[in-house]
């Protein structure tokens, strides 16, 4: 459960918890950041370091290391910007995206981090007019990237279009007989009223007539529907499994096939001492649902398969 | 879209995905066919989502009647299309048609395919993590098929801690509901349950608005877990003692149609104590399956007879979007 480590709230007792996390990998909830950074800036309250507090984020992942790493990519890479074409060769282009790498790696786990930081400076100073032309300039998965998105987008509209013309379609079709067209006819036209009322209600009752059709013919496609599936299902190919209906269901339970020697059953594995090679299960691991029995059969089960790759 | 593959019509739109139905040109099958979404260019930056991973992962490796099959898999540069088999409809539509009536014998047969396939899964070491009626499909031969294993993995390693923000609420065991780091089959079977009392109710059984809530929601219907029934509860991480009511109405009382065996099952299958609850070999040996009525063909199921609504994109009430209130509430 994600809980803030300096004041202690957490999921149950803040509902509206919002982790946040800066450049130093620390998560600190969303109040303590507003209010040990009112005045902007202040110290990481784990390892002092000066941090602002435009530099907090929402946190995305459960591990913090993970949101570290890609704050710390994304600010490299405005830097380390080059793309394929910068460099002669593919070799040179691999070994650029190594270093690369390899300088992420170092900050994210804090070893060598001078050394690091005055390499990429270096870097920086070296690359500094191609760095500002790459700025503008997008690579091929990115193209591809807005590519895709832009042809998705399409797709939405083009999809909401479709819908509309439909509903418009159904709502034309389906118009109750106009009432308001009906009264004008009779205000302004010289027939005699019964004429057209007499008119509009043998429409109404055609109308019904074709409705009640329009039910009936249902019924009975909907009966025809049932008795070719189960035709169909007669002949299916897969039903080779015929499911035990109509009479009492006995289970077998499933028998896999492995590759070694039979599993002992649970009351082998408890009485045969398996037992004493695993880890005892914890009182609360047990709360859970796991047992050590449970972690032993399934070492017993993983050493008796070989292809099933876990 | 690939060549072997011919988009008919948009079906819906997930939280991670696009599902199309399409026709298999080679053999000539109607197929669905999930697009993973790339979503916005941040997240696209990021690599593609774990659950398209998790998918593919276990359900290259399975086959079995009641678990949906993954008939292939189409990468092209990042972007990666799920193939699978076309299902007509799913158990939520189902519970909720309210033209449809579910004999005893119907609701046999549905409890004993879902518990067959979660069985196999089971057997095979794998936790489902997300079961409630929606991932059930139902094709019109009335083969059910366990879907969506955005959130499956394997169990049973000793050294692992497993996340306990799994599985919908209302379909959340209590230990996970207590924050427990390590689970087995018992959250699955608990998911079942509830799946179960829902086909019975027409309605959610448990439909906590709040995790607090659900375990209320919980032990207003079976009573608080005690020390005799739960030993080791208290250990668990977010343990919260909630005051016993009075008086719990008794699943007898709430399943007022019911058959004793059937009730039985259910009971089994929400014993607190996830140690004790059942499993689904146990649970397919319960009386309720050898008694009568017996259960139906599978293609006596019924399906519902409206297409179900275009399902677009749910809103929630204040306009956010679900996906974002699942990770912040």
């Amino acid at each position: 459960m994600r809980e803030c480590r300096k004041c202690k709230s957490n999921e149950y007792t803040n509902k509206q918890l919002v982790m946040m996390i800066n450049e130093c990998g620390h998560p600190l909830c969303k109040n303590c950041v507003d209010n040990i950074y009112a005045l902007n800036s202040g110290n990481c309250h784990v390892c002092n370091r000066l941090l602002r507090k435009n530099g907090f984020r929402e946190q995305i992942y459960d591990d913090p290391l993970i949101d570290k790493e890609t704050f710390l990519r994304r600010k490299l890479r405005k830097i380390y910007n080059l793309k394929q074409d910068d460099f002669e060769t593919l070799r040179e282009f691999g070994d650029y995206q190594e270093r690369f790498e390899t300088l992420v790696y170092n900050l994210v786990f804090e070893t060598d981090v001078v050394e690091t930081n005055a390499e990429i400076q270096a870097f920086e100073e070296k690359h500094k007019e191609q760095i500002d032309r790459n700025k503008r300039r997008l690579d091929e998965d990115q193209k591809w990237i807005e590519d895709q998105l832009r042809e998705e987008r399409a797709m939405k509209s083009r999809l909401v279009e479709h819908m509309e013309t439909d509903a418009r379609e159904k709502e034309n079709t389906t118009a109750v007989t106009d009432t308001r067209a009906i009264m004008d006819e009779l205000r302004d036209s010289n027939v005699a009223a019964e004429v057209i009322l007499d008119r509009e209600r043998k429409k109404q009752i055609e109308k019904e007539l074709e409705e009640k059709d329009e039910q009936e013919k249902r019924k009975r496609r909907n009966k025809e529907m049932l008795q070719t599936r189960k035709r169909a299902a007669e002949n299916m190919s897969f039903n080779t499994v015929i499911r035990i209906a109509g009479r009492a269901y006995v289970h077998q339970p499933l028998e896999l096939v492995i590759n070694g020697p039979p599993m002992p059953n649970p009351a082998e594995i408890e009485s045969m001492g398996y037992l004493a090679h695993i880890r005892a299960a914890s009182q609360d691991l047990i709360a859970g649902g796991y047992t050590s029995a449970l972690g032993c059969s399934r070492a017993l089960f993983e050493a008796r398969i070989d292809l099933f790759a876990f | 879209m690939s060549k072997r593959y011919e988009t008919i019509r948009h079906l819906g739109e997930g939280q991670f995905a696009n599902v199309y139905m399409a026709k298999d040109l080679e053999t000539g099958e109607v197929v669905a066919i999930k697009k993973i979404k790339l979503g916005s260019r941040e997240e696209a930056k990021d690599g593609i989502n774990r659950t398209a991973i998790r998918e593919i992962k276990l359900l290259k490796e399975i086959h079995h009647d009641n678990i949906i099959t993954l008939r292939d898999v189409i990468g092209h540069r990042t972007s990666i299309q799920l193939v699978f088999d076309f299902m007509d409809t799913d158990l939520e539509h189902v519970v909720k048609d309210q033209s449809i009536i579910l004999s005893p014998s119907h609701i046999k047969n549905i409890t004993m395919q879902m518990l067959l396939g979660m069985e196999f899964l089971h057997t095979h070491w794998i936790l489902h993590r997300d079961l409630k009626p929606n991932n059930l499909l139902l094709n019109n031969m009335g083969r059910v098929k366990v879907t969506d294993f955005g959130l499956a993995r394997f169990f049973g390693s000793p050294n692992r801690n497993y996340t306990h923000q799994v599985v919908t609420r209302w379909y959340r065991a209590p230990e996970l509901l207590f924050g427990a780091r390590s689970y087995g089959v018992g959250i699955d079977i608990w998911s079942i349950g509830c799946i179960i009392a829902e086909l019975l109710l027409r309605n959610p059984i448990f439909p906590g608005d709040s995790d607090i809530d659900q375990l209320v929601k919980i032990f207003n219907v079976l009573g608080c877990p005690t020390d005799e029934s739960w030993p080791t509860m208290k250990t668990m991480n977010s343990y919260v003692n909630i005051k016993p009511q009075n008086e719990t109405p008794g699943l007898n009382f709430i399943f007022s149609a019911a058959p004793q065996d059937l009730i039985d099952l259910m009971t089994g299958m929400w014993v607190f104590d996830p140690v004790k609850r059942l499993t689904c070999t146990q649970s397919l040996q319960m009386e309720y399956f050898r008694a009568q009525p017996y259960c139906c063909l599978d293609e006596e199921l019924p399906l519902p007879n409206k297409k179900p609504a275009k399902r677009t994109r749910r809103l929630e009430e204040d306009g956010s979007h679900p996906a974002r209130r699942l990770i912040f509430d």
